[in-house]
């Protein structure tokens, strides 16, 4: 390549990332806004639509919406105009535009979040204001966000594949980072979907659905990580992403609706948890299960054992001893069933207590599972370069 | 300046609807409905933001004791209809905040259509005692049936399905392109 394409291609990728970055801070906004409309809610109310932590998550979503469609165009239209750097080997068609893959994908997220939006509104004028997280439209808001976040991830991954292959090491580096975030956010995200299991089915035959759910969700993420970045460390990097994502999120929430309280000169309702209700239940050893999870894979490439035995074992080690050191599922559980289910608090914890090791062993499957599916997605990542 | 004009505002929105006494803010809190009943020594009006009820529909009820409600402690308890397997739901009566003159009653729609029983418990310094709302009958669930809005709800999903066949297919044409090297 010669210094003028060199040039062009840096220029690209440093739009693209910037593009990647606001995206970035978009999906941390409803990360947030999500947080501080669930514990406010809780807490404090009213139960209204015009909040301001619903400005925050709506915010959010928009700026993903934004921040797609301008990539989407801006890039269109330098292919159109054959700016150099911008091709058929550099972007993605897709009806009538070309632009880097991740931010179709963003903003087909967007897109499923404003429709979600418009009929979790319709929801609510049919079926009565928020006192359930676990309704088809809010299913729909929240999945959406997650493909944002992931349309984000593929942005990154692609300009990694393409600063790699040109030695551009600053940029490489700076996608990488900005990739396991981006993988932290939906990961994290995706945590929502455990404390709605204690909300709504916290219990199968006896099996915590709640830790069961831990195991498909943690290792896919984790796993998708590793297997995009191929060094030591990088499961357990994305796990100190999504430790720090639960910490401050819980500080965020705790804080900013004391904050607003006070502004709008609001009491605490008298049953308030005073406990941020979706990070404060986010695993919390995750980067324990993402150290054993590294030394694992590690061990695997050490002594020659195949990827897939390594990748499996590690998910399973991983998620088992997840399920032995969460010592403190008692207290999530019965958090959440005094408040949805009181009547039945007593009857699931001892069905769940009952089925403890069980849960644990049956983790440890669905995880070895979804980690080697984690592993697949991932060569997806490493595939992507336009 | 700006953002303390807004919090104003905001602070009137919400505030206005919650002002005084449940027999003078009928209109204000969207009341519809308003049924008193005798619990023990305690009379206690139950607002009703809709009436009759449709299942699924979440309830919004203010419970107002006519003598106020401090220094007492109230439980609800709904008991399904007969035939239905589930057990019934307890909960504990709370003030809301801004409201100063009534609990107010959240409930998430209830499942079945048909005769519910609704029991509520005051504990006060009359004593504790227990009254029932008569008649309460809940009707059929209104909107599309509740399938048909996960189908809907779920779109999201039918997208990344459509994504993973497109990207099995391209990394699969990939892979044999460089027979696997990134693999």
């Amino acid at each position: 390549m010669n210094e003028q394409a060199l040039v062009a291609m840096r220029r690209e990728s440093r739009f693209r990332l910037i593009g990647a970055f606001i995206l970035t801070l978009a999906c941390l906004a409803t990360f947030y806004g999500f947080g501080w409309d669930t514990e406010w809610h809780a807490d404090v109310g009213p139960d209204t639509f015009w909040t301001e932590p619903h400005a925050l998550i709506y915010s959010g979503m928009g700026g993903a919406g934004f921040i797609s469609l301008f990539m989407v165009m801006a890039t269109t239209r330098k292919f159109r105009r054959k700016v150099e750097g911008v091709d058929e080997n550099t972007t993605t068609p897709f009806i009538g535009g070309h632009a880097p893959m991740g931010f179709f994908f963003a903003g087909f997220g967007s897109l499923s979040v404003f429709i979600g939006g418009c009929y979790d509104l319709w929801w609510h004028e049919i079926y009565g204001f928020d006192v359930t997280l676990f309704s088809p439209p809010h299913f729909g808001l929240i999945f959406g966000g997650l493909l944002y976040g992931v349309g984000g991830a593929y942005v990154y991954a692609s300009e990694v594949n393409r600063a790699r292959v040109h030695g551009l090491k600053l940029y490489e580096r700076l996608a990488t980072l900005g990739f396991i975030l981006q993988i932290g956010i939906p990961l994290s995200t995706s945590m929502v979907f455990m404390v709605v299991c204690l909300d709504e089915v916290p219990q199968l035959a006896g099996l915590s659905t709640y830790t069961m759910l831990g195991a498909v969700v943690v290792p896919l993420g984790l796993m998708l990580a590793a297997s995009f970045i191929r060094r030591t460390g990088a499961v357990t990097l994305t796990g100190l992403c999504v430790l720090t994502l639960k910490w401050t999120g819980m500080s965020y929430s705790i804080w900013s609706v004391k904050w607003l309280a006070n502004e709008l000169q609001l009491p605490y309702k008298e049953d308030a948890l005073f406990l941020p209700l979706v990070t404060g239940f986010m695993l919390e050893y995750i980067v324990v299960v993402a150290i054993i999870m590294d030394v694992i894979l590690y061990l695997g490439e050490k002594f020659g054992w195949s990827r897939r035995t390594a990748v499996s074992l590690a998910g399973a080690v991983g998620m088992f001893t997840s399920s032995l050191i969460d010592t403190d599922w008692i207290r999530k559980f019965t958090l959440y069933l005094n408040t949805s289910k009181p009547e039945q608090t007593e009857t699931i914890l001892a069905a769940i207590q009952q089925g403890f090791w069980l849960t644990a062993a049956v983790s440890a499957v669905i995880a070895a599972i979804v980690a080697w599916l984690g592993w697949r997605i991932g060569i997806a990542f490493r595939y992507t370069d336009r | 300046m700006l953002l303390r004009m807004l919090i104003s505002i905001a602070i009137c929105l919400v505030l206005l609807p919650a002002g005084t006494g449940l027999a003078h803010d009928v209109k204000a809190r969207g009341i519809v409905y308003v049924q008193t009943i005798q619990v023990g020594p305690y009379t206690v009006d139950m607002g009703f933001n809709e009436y009759p009820i449709p299942a699924k529909k979440s309830l919004q009820v203010f419970v107002e004791p006519i003598d106020g409600y401090p220094g007492k402690k109230a439980t609800y308890r709904l008991i399904p209809p007969a035939g239905v397997a589930e057990k019934f739901y307890q909960r504990n009566l709370l003030p809301y905040p801004g409201i100063d003159d009534a609990w107010v009653l959240q409930h998430p729609g209830l499942p079945y259509e048909g005769q519910w029983t609704w029991e509520i418990e005051i504990d006060g310094p009359k004593g504790k005692a227990t009254g029932r709302l008569p008649q309460f009958k809940v009707l059929p669930p209104p909107g599309i049936p509740y399938w048909t809005g996960w189908v809907i709800g779920i779109f999201p999903l039918y997208g990344l399905l459509w994504f993973a066949y497109y990207e099995r297919k391209r990394v699969k044409r990939l892979i044999e392109q460089d027979n696997g090297a990134r693999v």
